[in-house]
C-alpha cells in the first residue's frame, strides 16, 4: 500500500477499472463490519460507531462514481478512524451522551467487561497512540500501512504505538 | 511489552466477535449521501449546548465550537440578522474536490494594510489599518454581507485612527483593542450599528523599540481577549462580560517573539529566545491555574513561533521550508509529520486558525489546508500574500480581504469548499 492509495485523485487505469468493476454496495457489506470494528474500538457507545460508519460509507459513496478513491478500503478506515479520534467528534459524543444519560451504558454489548476496559483505556490515549493501537491491532494493518494511511514515517508509527502500550500497560496494571 | 499486546489481542478479538454478531444495516443511498452532505449537522446542536452548559463552560464556549460547525446553527445564536451563508454546510475544512478561488467585490474601503478583519455570523467587518503608500492611518470600517453581496459602511468608532490593533468577535460585538501607539479600545454592535468604550489595556500593544507591533499577539478564549506583549512579559484578558482587564501571570521564559494559541481548554504560547541562525529551539507553554508551564521544545530548523495551530487534537508547528511537527499537549513529545505543501516558498503569512483545521499562507503560490475527513495536508493555491489576520472562516468558505496590491488594489477572494455533485 502507497501513501498515495488511500488519498483521493485522479487514479490510474488498474484502478479505476478495479474501481468500476464493483458496485458500492458489494464494497459496503463486505466492508461495514471490519470498519465498525475500528469505530467501535474508538468511541465510547455503539450507536455512535454505527453513525460514525455510516458517515464513512457516506463520504466514500460520495466520491464513489466520481472514481475519486484510489484504495477505498484503506480510505474508509482512514476516514473513520480519523473522525473517531477527532477532538470536534469527542466534543459531540460527549454532548449526545449527556443528553442521552438515562441510557449510559451500552446494554446491547456483548464485549467481556475486561475488554470494554482496555478500550475505554485506549480512548484515553492520545489521539494519534489511539489510532495506532487500533489500526493496528483492530483493523491488523502492519506499521508501514499504518504509516502510509496517516501520513507519518513508520518510526512515528512505532513510537505512538510502544508508547500507546506503554500507557495502557500503566493504566491497566499490566506487567511488561 | 507482550503481556499489554497479549491483552490488546484478546481485546481486539472480543471486539471483531463482537462486531461480528451485529446485522450489515442497508448501504447508504446515493440519495442519502447527498443530502447528508449539504444540510447541518442538526441532531448535534442540542448535544453541543448541552454539553457545554452541564460542564459551565459558559454558552460562549459552545458558541465557539458552533462558530465552526453550522453557519445556520451560528446564526440563529449569533448573527445580529441571521441568514444563511451560501453553500455553508462543510463542519471544517474539507472538501471533495479542489476548493475554489473566487474574487469578490473589495467595497468601498481604500485598500490599507494593518487593518482587521471579523466575522460576525451574517458579516464580515474591515476596520482601521493605514494606507499602503502614504502609510496615514485609517479609522474607518465597512461590513460586507458575503449572501447579499453588498457592503455597508459602519458607525465612526470613538477611537483615533490606528493600525496593528488586536481584534475578536465576542458573539455580539466587535472588539478592537490597542495598536501602535495606543492602549484604548472599543467594542462595535452590528446589530445597532453602535460603538462602545471599553477601558484602556495595562499591555502595551507597541514595540518602543521599532514602533511596530511585532512583539504582541492576543487570542481569543470564546470568554476574553488575551493579550500578550512578549517582550514585556505583560499578559492582561478582557472580559465583555465585566467590561474589566484581568492581569494574568508573566510567562517567564524571556523570549524574543512569540504567539499566544488556545485549543479550547487552556491558553498556551510558542515562544523562542532570539532570532540568530543558531537558534533551533520553539518553546511550548501552557497556563495552568496562576502558572504558567513549559511543556515541550521542539527541535526544529528557523523556527518562527506564529507558524503553529492547533488543529483538534493536537497542535502543529512548521517552518517555511514545509517541515512539520506534531505534539499532543498531554504528550509533551513532538513527532515529525508529513510536510505541509509549501516548500520553497519566501516567506509564510499568520495562518487562520479553526477549530480543527488550519489554513496556510505560503506566500508563492503554494499554500495548503488541513483537510479534516482524511486528517492530510491538502495544496491550494491563493492568490497574493494572504494571512490569518485578513481572512475568516464562515463555516463554508474563507473570505480575505487583504492588504493592498501592488497594482493599488485589494486582494480580496473568497475560497469555497463545494460539496460534490
Amino acid at each position: 500500500m502507497s501513501v498515495n492509495e488511500c488519498g483521493t485523485g485522479p487514479v490510474n487505469d488498474s484502478d479505476t477499472a478495479t474501481h468500476r468493476q464493483e458496485p458500492f454496495e458489494n464494497f459496503f457489506r463486505r466492508e461495514y463490519r471490519s470498519v465498525l470494528a475500528i469505530a467501535t474500538a474508538l468511541t465510547r457507545k455503539r450507536t455512535d460507531a454505527e453513525e460514525l460508519t455510516m458517515e464513512a460509507f457516506e463520504s466514500a459513496l460520495r466520491l464513489w462514481d466520481r472514481n475519486d478513491l484510489r484504495n477505498p478500503s484503506a480510505w474508509v478506515r482512514t476516514v473513520v478512524s480519523n473522525k473517531a479520534v477527532s477532538r470536534y467528534r469527542r466534543a459531540v459524543t460527549e454532548a449526545k451522551a449527556l443528553v442521552q444519560i438515562a441510557a449510559s451504558g451500552d446494554k446491547q454489548s456483548t464485549i467481556d467487561t475486561d475488554s470494554i476496559e482496555v478500550w475505554t483505556a485506549v480512548r484515553r490515549l492520545p489521539a494519534r497512540q489511539a489510532q495506532a493501537i487500533v489500526l493496528f491491532h483492530v483493523a491488523g494493518y502492519s506499521r508501514l500501512e499504518i504509516a502510509n494511511l496517516l501520513g507519518v514515517g513508520e518510526e512515528t508509527v512505532k513510537t505512538h504505538l510502544d508508547r500507546g502500550r506503554a500507557r495502557l500497560a500503566k493504566a491497566l496494571e499490566v506487567p511488561e | 511489552m507482550k503481556r499489554t499486546v497479549e491483552v490488546l489481542e484478546q481485546a481486539a478479538a472480543d471486539l471483531r466477535s463482537e462486531v461480528d454478531r451485529r446485522a450489515i444495516p442497508s448501504p447508504p443511498t446515493r440519495h442519502q449521501a447527498k443530502e447528508k452532505a449539504i444540510s447541518p449537522q442538526r441532531p448535534w446542536l442540542a448535544g453541543l449546548i448541552a454539553f457545554a452548559l452541564v460542564l459551565g463552560l459558559g454558552g460562549l464556549t459552545a458558541l465557539r465550537i458552533l462558530d465552526r460547525s453550522s453557519p445556520r446553527s451560528e446564526q440563529e445564536i449569533l448573527g445580529p440578522t441571521p441568514t444563511p451563508v451560501p453553500n455553508g454546510t462543510k463542519p471544517s475544512l474539507t472538501s471533495d474536490r479542489a476548493p475554489a478561488v473566487v474574487p469578490f467585490d473589495s467595497g468601498p474601503l481604500a485598500p490599507r494594510d494593518g487593518h482587521s478583519v471579523v466575522w460576525t455570523g451574517s458579516e464580515v467587518i474591515v476596520w482601521g489599518g493605514a494606507t499602503a503608500l502614504a502609510g496615514e492611518t485609517l479609522a474607518d470600517g465597512a461590513a460586507y454581507d458575503p449572501v447579499e453581496e453588498t457592503w455597508r459602511p459602519i458607525a465612526p468608532a470613538p477611537l483615533a485612527a490606528r493600525r496593528d490593533h488586536h481584534v475578536a468577535w465576542t458573539g455580539q460585538e466587535m472588539l478592537v483593542v490597542g495598536g501602535i501607539g495606543h492602549l484604548d479600545g472599543a467594542a462595535y454592535n452590528p446589530a445597532s450599528d453602535t460603538w462602545r468604550q471599553i477601558p484602556d489595556t495595562s499591555v502595551r500593544t507597541t514595540s518602543p523599540a521599532t514602533n511596530t507591533s511585532q512583539y504582541t499577539s492576543s487570542v481569543w478564549t470564546g470568554e476574553r481577549l488575551v493579550l500578550w506583549n512578549v517582550v514585556d512579559d505583560q499578559l492582561a484578558a478582557y472580559s465583555s462580560r465585566t467590561d474589566e482587564w484581568e492581569l494574568l501571570p508573566a510567562v517567564g521564559l524571556e523570549l524574543a517573539a512569540g504567539v499566544l494559541r488556545w485549543n479550547g481548554h487552556h491558553l498556551y504560547i510558542f515562544g523562542v529566545e532570539g532570532f540568530l541562525p543558531e537558534i533551533d529551539q520553539l518553546k511550548l507553554a501552557r497556563l495552568d491555574s496562576d502558572a504558567w508551564s513549559l511543556v515541550s521544545t521542539l527541535q526544529i530548523v528557523h523556527p518562527v513561533p506564529m507558524l503553529s495551530a492547533w488543529i483538534g487534537d493536537r497542535f502543529v508547528a512548521w517552518n517555511d521550508e514545509g517541515v512539520a511537527f506534531e505534539s499532543d499537549p498531554t504528550d509533551p513529545i513532538w513527532i515529525r509529520s508529513e510536510p505541509i505543501p509549501i516548500s520553497g516558498c519566501e516567506g509564510v503569512g499568520d495562518p487562520l486558525e479553526l477549530v480543527d483545521s488550519a489554513l496556510i499562507f505560503g506566500w508563492c503560490g503554494s499554500d495548503a489546508y488541513y483537510d479534516t475527513a482524511v486528517a492530510r495536508w491538502q495544496a491550494v493555491e491563493l492568490p497574493g500574500l494572504g494571512s490569518g489576520d485578513h481572512s475568516v472562516w464562515t463555516g463554508s468558505e474563507v473570505i480575505h480581504w487583504g492588504d493592498a496590491t501592488d497594482a493599488g488594489g485589494v486582494g480580496s477572494w473568497r475560497l469555497v469548499f463545494s460539496e460534490s455533485n
